[in-house]
C-alpha cells in the first residue's frame, strides 16, 4: 500500500511540475491554487461481517451487523495546478489535489456468543476520518469571459483512517474483540460539476458537487483480551457527496 | 500506522457498566454468601457455582484470572479442578463449583480487567465473569502469640501456656493454677507447640492423672482470652485407647487445626491425628487404630510434625511394620477429615536406598507447596543417619526428595548423623533446619529455598558463617516464616559449654544473621549454661523465641525471646525475672517441651 501511495503523489508532482514549467513558457497557460471548503455527506453503505467459530473448542462467533446510516462533516480542499487554455472559450486545468475530513462515525450492534443460547448482543462503534491525494483535471467552459462552468475529474489515492473501537460490553463479564487503529489506502476517483465566477483578473470563486468513491476504511488487527486473532473489520466502498466552495487565485496571469 | 490501542476500556467504564442479565459462555453464580472482611493473616473460603451456559460438551475449561489475595483451590467433591470438563446446559455434570480462598483484601472496582474473576474457554479468547464479584476489606486484628512449655513448682510437673495479647504484656491463662488446669490433673503435664489464627488459637501435649497419661490440647476462639479443653480425660479418645496418649505437634492455619501424636492399645502403639475439620471447635479423631493405616502397619507409628494451607493437612511421623521402621507421610485434602498415604513402605515412595529406620520430624505447608523434614538411617556398609527433604508443590498429591543421601544434596563435608528437625514454608520461601557432622564436629544445617521448594540452598552449614566461638554441638530444631522474616533456634556449643542459638533473615530467606548466640549483650545479664531455643514461631511482623537456661543461681528458667519488628530487635519477655513467671514457678522451666 505504501508503495501505491508513492506512485500517486509522484504522479501529482509530475503534473505540477509539468504544468509549471510550461507556463512560463507559454502565455496562454497560467498556475493556479485553489482553496477551498464545504461538506462532505457519506453514506457507509451496508458492511455486515460475520466472524465464524474456527475452531469450536477454543472460539465464539461474532456477527457485526453494519451502518447504513448518512452523516455530514466538513471537507478542507487544495488544489496546485496549471490552466491550460487550449481553444478560445475553453480551458483545461490540471494539477495535484489535496481533501480532508472530520471524523466520521460507524454505529451499530453486534452479537457474541458460542451459541445461540450463550450469545447476546451488545453495541459497537468507531470513527474513521479521510484524506485524498488525486491528480484533478476540470474542463471549463468560458461564457462572457467571467463565467467557466467546468466538469471535474481526480484520480488517486485516500488515506482513510479508522480508530477508537469501542464496544459497551461489561469489562469485567466477559472479553470480545477489540481492534487496533489502522490507516487504509484504496484507491479513489471523484467525479463533479460546477460553476468558478472570476472577482477579477487573479482570483475566482466558485460552487462544485462532486460525487467520490473513498474505497475502504479498515480497522486494525482484533484482539481478545490482548490475544491476536484473524479477520478484519471494514467499512467498504465509503460513498461521500461533496458540496464545496472553492477561491482560486492565478498569480501570473498577463 | 498509528499502533495506539484504542481506549474502549475507559470508554466502557465512562459509559458505565451494562445492565444485569447477559448471556454468557459460562453462568457464575455464589455458592452461599461471599466473604466481606478476611482478618489480617487470616483466610477464608468463597465458592461459585460455574455452569455451562451453551448447548455442547465444554472441555478443559480453566479459571485465567482471578483478583489478587484469591487462590483457587482444585481439590474435593464436585469442585472444579485446574482444567475441567462440563457437560451442556441442563444435563448432569453441568456445573462444579468454584472454590476459592480469599487471604486479603479484594477490590471488586479494580479497574483491571485480568484482577478480576474469568472462567475461560481453552484458549482463553471465550470468557466469562460475574456479575457478584469478591469484595473483601480486610480486617487488622492482631492475632495473639502464645507459648507453651511445662515448669515445676517443686514437687509437681505442670504445663504453662504463656500468651500475649494485642502485643502487651505476657501472662499465663494456663499454669499450675488448679482452675486452668484439666480434669483429674495430677502431674507431668506440657504444651509442645503453640500457635493462634485470627479465628482460633491451640495448644497440644499430655498430662497424667493418678494413673495414666491422657492426650491435652487446649483451645481458645476469643484470641487467647478464655481457654477449654476439648482433649483430655474423659473427652473422647482415639479408637481402642488404653493409655499413654501424648500430642508432640499442634498447627492451625485459618479456621482448620489439627494435632498430631501416638497412643497406646492394649496391644499397640498407634498413632494419632486430631483435627477440627475448620468446621467449628469440635474435634474428632481422624487418624488412629481404626482409620486406614500406612501399608503393613504393625506397631510404634506416632506423629510428630503436621501443618495444614487451605484445606490441605499433612501429618509425618514413623511406623514399623513387622519386621522394620519405615516412614510415614499422610495427606489430608478435606482440612484432616480423612488421610491417605503419600508415603509409607510402599516402595516407590522410599528415598533411594531405603531399608528400615527412618522418620519424619517436621511439616510446612503454604499455598500449594509442602515441605516434609525428616532423617533415615542407611544399614551396612554405609550405617550412617542421612537427612531427608521431601517436597510436593501440589498440594500433596506429588512428592520428591530433594534432600537425601545423594551427596550433591548435602551439606558441605557431610560425613554422618544428619536430620532435619523442622520445615516452614512461606510464600516461596521454604526452609529446613537440623544438623549433621562433619569428620570433625557437629554443626547446624538450615537448607533454604526460595523458589517454592524446588531449588535448595545450604544457607548454615559448616562452610558458612558460625555463631560466636562455635565448636560443636550446633542444633537447630525449630523454624518459622512469615511474611518477609524466617527464623531459626537451637543451640551450639563453644569450648566449654552450650548457648542458645536464634538465626534470623529478614529477607525473606536470601540471608541470615545471628542474633542470640554466645555474643553476652544477647543473653539474659544472669545467663551461666544450658540455653536452648525448642519452639520459634513467626506471625506477621512478630517472632517468638521459646527455650530454657540456667541461670547463675542454678536454677532452670524458661527463656521467652520476642520481636515485634519483624525480626531485627530481640528482647526477653520471660527469664528469671520473677514477674515474668508462672505462679509458683519453682524450677525447670522450658517453652517448647519437659525436663521431666
Amino acid at each position: 500500500m505504501l508503495k501505491h501511495n508513492h506512485i500517486i503523489r509522484l504522479c501529482a508532482l509530475l503534473f505540477t511540475g509539468a504544468v509549471s514549467t510550461t507556463a512560463l513558457a507559454m502565455d496562454n497557460v497560467h498556475a493556479i491554487a485553489s482553496v477551498g471548503g464545504g461538506v462532505l455527506l457519506s453514506a457507509n453503505g451496508s458492511s455486515s461481517q460475520y466472524f465464524p467459530i474456527m475452531n469450536p473448542t477454543t472460539d465464539e462467533y461474532y456477527s457485526y451487523a453494519g451502518d447504513n446510516s448518512t452523516q455530514t462533516k466538513g471537507l478542507f480542499d487544495v488544489f496546485l495546478g496549471g490552466e491550460w487554455g487550449f481553444a478560445p472559450n475553453w480551458a483545461l486545468q490540471l494539477g495535484a489535489g489535496y481533501h480532508q475530513t472530520g471524523h466520521f462515525r460507524v454505529d451499530s450492534t453486534f452479537i457474541q456468543g458460542a451459541d445461540a443460547q450463550s450469545a447476546d448482543q451488545y453495541n459497537y462503534d468507531y470513527r474513521f476520518s479521510t484524506r485524498q491525494v488525486m491528480a484533478e483535471s476540470k474542463l471549463l467552459y468560458h461564457v462572457k469571459e467571467r463565467y467557466h462552468p467546468y466538469a471535474f475529474l481526480g484520480l488517486g489515492g485516500a488515506f482513510n483512517h479508522a480508530d477508537e473501537f469501542t464496544t459497551n460490553v461489561p469489562p469485567f463479564l466477559t472479553f470480545t474483540r477489540e481492534y487496533y487503529d489502522n490507516t487504509q489506502t484504496s484507491f479513489t476517483y471523484s467525479l463533479g460539476l460546477g460553476v468558478d465566477v472570476d472577482i477579477n483578473k487573479y482570483l475566482r470563486i466558485g460552487v462544485g458537487y462532486r460525487f467520490a468513491d473513498l474505497g475502504q476504511a479498515q480497522l486494525g488487527t482484533p484482539t481478545i483480551d490482548g490475544i491476536p486473532v484473524s479477520g478484519a473489520l471494514t467499512q467498504r466502498h465509503v460513498l461521500a457527496n461533496e458540496f464545496l466552495l472553492q477561491l482560486s487565485v492565478i498569480p501570473f496571469r498577463n | 500506522m498509528n499502533k495506539d490501542i484504542s481506549s474502549f476500556s475507559l470508554a466502557c467504564m465512562l459509559l458505565g457498566f451494562a445492565p444485569l442479565g447477559y448471556s454468557l459462555p459460562f453462568t457464575i453464580v455464589p455458592l452461599g454468601t461471599l466473604p466481606t472482611t478476611v482478618s489480617a493473616g487470616a483466610s477464608v473460603s468463597a465458592k461459585y457455582t460455574v455452569t455451562n451456559n451453551t448447548g455442547t460438551t465444554r472441555i478443559n475449561n480453566y479459571v485465567k484470572y482471578l483478583p489478587p489475595n484469591v487462590t483457587q483451590v482444585t481439590t474435593g467433591t464436585g469442585v472444579c479442578g485446574p482444567t475441567f470438563t462440563l457437560a451442556p446446559l441442563g444435563q448432569a455434570g453441568d456445573s462444579c463449583t468454584l472454590s476459592l480462598i480469599v487471604s486479603g483484601a479484594v477490590n471488586a472496582s479494580d479497574p483491571d480487567p485480568r484482577q478480576h474473576l474469568f472462567v475461560c474457554f481453552p484458549g482463553g479468547v471465550a470468557c466469562a465473569g460475574t456479575n457478584s464479584p469478591l469484595n473483601v476489606s480486610l480486617i487488622s486484628t492482631l492475632v495473639p502469640q502464645i507459648v507453651g512449655g511445662s515448669y515445676t513448682d517443686g514437687s509437681v510437673y505442670f504445663p504453662m501456656l504463656a500468651s500475649s495479647i494485642n502485643g502487651g504484656s505476657w501472662t499465663y491463662p494456663i499454669d499450675s493454677t488448679s482452675s486452668s488446669l484439666p480434669t483429674d490433673y495430677s502431674d507431668g503435664g506440657v504444651f509442645y507447640q503453640a500457635n493462634c489464627t485470627a479465628s482460633i488459637c491451640v495448644t497440644a501435649g499430655f498430662y497424667s492423672d493418678t494413673t495414666d497419661t491422657y492426650p491435652m490440647l487446649a483451645q481458645s476462639i476469643n484470641n487467647a482470652a478464655t481457654w477449654t479443653y476439648p482433649i483430655e480425660k474423659g473427652s473422647t479418645l482415639p479408637a481402642q485407647y488404653a493409655n499413654s496418649g501424648k500430642f508432640q505437634t499442634s498447627m492451625c492455619s485459618g479456621s482448620t487445626c489439627i494435632a498430631g501424636g501416638s497412643y497406646n492399645s492394649l496391644t499397640k502403639a498407634y498413632p494419632m491425628v486430631a483435627a477440627n475439620t475448620g468446621a467449628g471447635s469440635s474435634w474428632v479423631f481422624t487418624l488412629d487404630a481404626n482409620t486406614l493405616l500406612p501399608l503393613d502397619y504393625n506397631d510404634n507409628g506416632y506423629i510428630t510434625g503436621v501443618s495444614c494451607s487451605g484445606n490441605v493437612c499433612v501429618a509425618g511421623g514413623s511406623y514399623d511394620d513387622p519386621a522394620k521402621n519405615y516412614l510415614l507421610l499422610a495427606v489430608s485434602t478435606n482440612a484432616g477429615a480423612t488421610w491417605a498415604y503419600a508415603i509409607d513402605k510402599t516402595p516407590a515412595s522410599l528415598p533411594p536406598s531405603f531399608n528400615g529406620n527412618g522418620s519424619f520430624l517436621g511439616v510446612g505447608c503454604d499455598g500449594a507447596v509442602c515441605v516434609a523434614a525428616g532423617t533415615y538411617f542407611l544399614g551396612a556398609p554405609t550405617n550412617k543417619d542421612y537427612p531427608l527433604l521431601s517436597v510436593s508443590t501440589d498440594s500433596g498429591s506429588t512428592w520428591n526428595y530433594k534432600i537425601d543421601n545423594a551427596p550433591s544434596t548435602l551439606p558441605s563435608n557431610f560425613n554422618a548423623k544428619g536430620r532435619f528437625n523442622s520445615a516452614s514454608c512461606n510464600g516461596s520461601t521454604c526452609i529446613a533446619s537440623g544438623r549433621y557432622a562433619t569428620n570433625t564436629a557437629d554443626y547446624p544445617m538450615l537448607s533454604v529455598s526460595l523458589d517454592g521448594g524446588i531449588n535448595w540452598v545450604y544457607k548454615i552449614d559448616s562452610s558458612t558463617s558460625l555463631p560466636l566461638d562455635y565448636s560443636d554441638k550446633g542444633n537447630l530444631l525449630s523454624t518459622s516464616c512469615s511474611a518477609q522474616v524466617c527464623i531459626t533456634g537451637g543451640s551450639y556449643n563453644d569450648a566449654n559449654q552450650s548457648y542458645p542459638l536464634l538465626a534470623v533473615s529478614t529477607d525473606a530467606g536470601l540471608t541470615w544473621t545471628y542474633k542470640i548466640d554466645k555474643t553476652p549483650a544477647t543473653l539474659p545479664s544472669d545467663y551461666s549454661a544450658g540455653g536452648s531455643f525448642l519452639t520459634v514461631s513467626c506471625t506477621l511482623n512478630v517472632c517468638t523465641a521459646g527455650g530454657t537456661y540456667r541461670a547463675l543461681d542454678t536454677i532452670i528458667y524458661p527463656l521467652l525471646a520476642e520481636s515485634k519488628d519483624g525480626g531485627i530487635t530481640w528482647t526477653y519477655q520471660v527469664d528469671s525475672t520473677p514477674a515474668s513467671l508462672p505462679a509458683t514457678y519453682s524450677d525447670q522451666g522450658v517453652f517448647g517441651g519437659t525436663n521431666q
